[in-house]
């Protein structure tokens, strides 16, 4: 049972029994605020990013994709398919906090681990369930990867060119299983607050699909208020931030975002000596804009157009390519991409703590920590009680 | 479901925010407020800002009423002008009966009695380009090496669709203040949005950390998962490995149970060859019939939707996810929370708007 030990977060218990993405990085966030992680695996259930095929895969269970996702979690050997396995499972339970899993819908019902099972073992447990459609309703079933999601929750209907078809965010990136992390991390310790004060644990049904969703939600509700076109859903590179935006290629071939909010129209006109009779300019004179700064910054080289806008109140940054990010300097690539002890790259913190994030557990050998986390916990160092 | 209605949260933007850090810090403070948190959202004398901004650029000026009744669906808004020094007492009790502050700008007052958690939205002093200028989202999105993964590498990067950067840091903030009301003791915390994207696309740099000199770029018409044409839109071709059999069996064409076609890179070779293949046979059926007919096989394949298709979407129907509330004299329909709690679904509710603190406070 929890007990009032560990009231702050600091101290809470998470059972780890997220997969690839979407849970097993909600389960890094919760350790980035210091919650002990502890992930669960078996010899016939391993998380598919230890050999994640692809640029990844370098022939280890530990590939680079693993390693990210996972630093700072202890790992645990144990079998959920058999009846000591599940039974340690359940006394672990008795002594955690928090578990995260993104099963497909059914398998931890077939495993005899319903949340009814599991708030029987403790009843201030917070069992939070990552899944594609959600608990309910006649997909729920229903597969899916992060791209699957940019379709079916209206991400990819309004990402794309100008005119032509939906895009989605591919095999290399897959974003919404990225955000689902982000949210349900914040929802999850809400979760174990109400049980610390109430008592009373809850079961998490988190939908990814519902959070892509979200994410769209204005245009949910500007589609229900004015009707619009599928194909003037998609704007390109276009947004309110700026009368004029867009990504434009130097003469160096380098491509660079550019945004020019309302009020630093005229400074632009002036540096491109484009001369505008108007105080705001007519949608048509817009397009004008936009041709003169594509033809000025073609004729001139990054570095000479990222000075020359330096001080006329534009927003202007190259659009870096994965293998530029970590030579750019940037302070954003020493918090995301900090070094583990051994000195291999991992992922970082996306928000930052009084006291700088920092590694203290590589991700984890398949059971490497599984005789520590039973001692731990349960005061024994095997799976079985008789032993 | 109120699960937080013990927490004040103050939500304080200045005036000099760019739309990108208002929109993430409105988000968050959205989800602590349809969690039953009272938050009262301080807006300048002017206004605010977002009930112009459209939702869709050069559109219909009507799209802005939907960006603010989403943005402060929940909340209790007050115009309050912290130049006046009535005002900025007013402000200062307030914030010393806070739980939490969501900002763009860390406070010097030191909370007394209960503990405050402060999370600032910004950009950090080290990210020298983006602070000297205003960010915006594609700026961002520039610098975290995401621009460069989306689309077609024949033409310019592309950006995701919408408020992708404020959403996900929105997203993120929500977390952090939850984080720091659950450490128990006063917390100054901050989230900073370049710090968000990069960490979403990490594996951007993953990919030239383990391999110098590799990297992941737009692929467009190369990209192992893409969107595809049928009879009535377009679906999104996805697989994993091992869904590649049930997916060559569903479309039926020898050609794609060729022993090369089952590997990542076989199948990156003979791109080319299968995929006018799978485009003249999703040509002639429905993005329904290709969905229901993958799935049966345990194929990720999906419809796409366009954000207003999901108002009457079976599933999302089934759970109930859009809400509805009337605001400025029209009914709005907007996605839940997409958590339910014990089954149970939050409500989010029309904004309050009141003319003075002690108002919002009741």
């Amino acid at each position: 049972m929890t007990d009032i030990a560990r009231e702050a977060i600091e101290d809470w218990r998470v059972l780890d029994l997220g997969i690839i993405t979407a849970g097993a990085a909600t389960s890094a966030v919760l350790a980035d605020f210091g919650a002990n992680v502890i992930k669960i695996e078996s010899k016939s259930y391993q998380d598919p990013f230890r050999r994640w095929a692809g640029k990844w895969d370098l022939g280890t269970s530990l590939s680079p994709v693993f390693q990210f996702t996972n630093r700072n979690k202890r790992g645990l050997e144990l079998d959920l398919k058999t009846d000591e396995g599940r039974e340690c499972f359940l006394d672990l339970v008795a002594h955690s906090d928090v578990i995260v899993e993104n099963f497909r819908r059914g398998v931890l019902d077939r495993l005899g681990l319903s949340y009814k099972v599991l708030s029987k073992a403790n009843p201030q447990i917070v069992l939070a369930s990552m899944s594609s459609q959600g608990d309910s309703g006649p997909d729920r079933n229903y597969a899916s990867y992060g791209s699957t999601l940019d379709a079916t929750g209206g991400l990819s209907a309004i990402t794309g060119y100008p005119g032509d078809a939906p895009v989605v965010s591919g095999r290399n990136f897959n974003y919404t299983d990225q955000l689902a992390a982000l949210m349900a991390t914040g929802a999850i310790i809400a979760g174990v607050m109400h049980a610390k004060k109430t008592g009373k644990g809850a079961h998490l049904d988190i939908a990814q699909r519902e959070i892509t969703a979200f994410a769209v939600s204005e245009y949910i509700t500007a589609g229900a208020l004015t009707p619009v076109e599928a194909t003037a859903l998609r704007r390109g590179n276009c947004d309110a931030a700026g009368l004029v935006q867009g990504c434009y290629q130097t003469s160096d071939a380098h491509w660079l975002a550019i945004t020019v909010p309302s009020e630093s129209l005229f400074s632009l006109c002036a540096q491109l000596n484009y001369v505008t009779a108007h105080t705001l300019p007519e949608p048509t004179e817009v397009a004008q804009i936009e041709d003169a700064l594509s033809r000025y910054v073609g004729r001139h080289p990054s570095s000479k157009i990222v000075a020359d806008f330096a001080n006329i109140g534009v927003s202007i940054a190259p659009a870096l390519r994965g293998n530029e990010i970590l030579p750019s300097g940037m302070g954003a690539v020493a918090r995301i991409f900090p070094k583990s002890p051994n000195g291999d790259y991992v992922k970082g913190s996306p928000f930052q703590q009084e006291k700088a994030f920092s590694v203290h557990h590589e991700a984890p050998a398949l059971g490497e920590h599984t005789e520590e986390v039973l001692q731990e916990l349960l005061g024994r160092p095997t799976v079985k009680k008789n032993n | 479901m109120r699960l937080l209605d013990r927490f004040l949260i103050v939500e304080r933007v200045s005036a000099r925010a760019p739309l990108v850090h208002r929109l993430a810090i409105g988000i968050a403070s959205r989800i602590a407020a349809d969690m039953g948190a009272k938050v009262i959202k301080i807006v300048s004398p002017a206004g605010d800002p977002l009930s112009n901004t459209p939702v869709i650029p050069h559109e219909s000026p009507e799209t802005a009423l939907a960006l603010s009744a989403v943005i402060d669906a929940s909340k209790t808004v007050v115009k309050l002008d912290d130049e006046d020094p009535h005002c900025a007492l007013e402000l200062k009790d307030l914030l010393r009966q806070a739980r939490g502050l969501i900002t763009d700008e860390h406070q010097i007052d030191t909370p007394t009695g209960n503990p405050r958690v402060d999370v600032a939205v910004k950009v950090l002093p080290s990210d020298d380009l983006l602070a000297k200028n205003s960010p915006s989202e594609l700026t961002v999105l520039a610098l975290s090496g995401m621009l460069d993964l989306i689309g077609d590498p024949e033409n310019s990067p592309l950006a995701l669709g919408g408020h992708q950067v404020a959403y996900a840091s929105g997203y993120t903030a929500f977390t952090t203040l939850m984080g720091g009301l659950a450490s128990l003791r006063n917390r100054q915390l901050a989230v900073d949005v370049l710090d968000v994207m990069m960490w979403i696309n990490w594996k951007g740099g993953a990919t030239s950390a383990f391999r110098p000199g590799s990297n992941i770029t737009r692929e467009g018409a190369r990209a192992e998962w893409q969107v595809v044409a049928c009879a009535d839109g377009h679906i999104a071709l996805v697989h994993s490995e091992k869904d590649w059999k049930p997916l060559a069996e569903l479309i039926g064409h020898p050609d794609l149970m060729e022993p090369d076609m089952f590997t990542l890179l076989g199948r990156e070779k003979k791109r080319d060859h299968y995929l006018p293949i799978i485009r003249a046979w999703a040509k002639h059926r429905t993005r329904d019939e290709i969905y229901r007919s993958a799935q049966a096989k345990g194929v990720p394949i999906g419809p796409v939707f366009a954000p207003s298709e999901l108002l009457n979407d079976a599933q999302l129907k089934a759970r109930d996810v859009i809400a509805q509330f009337e605001y400025q004299g029209k009914m709005i329909n907007l996605p839940r929370l997409p958590i339910r709690w014990d089954g149970a679904a939050f409500n989010p509710v029309a904004p309050r708007y009141v003319a003075t603190l002690k108002e919002a406070l009741l």
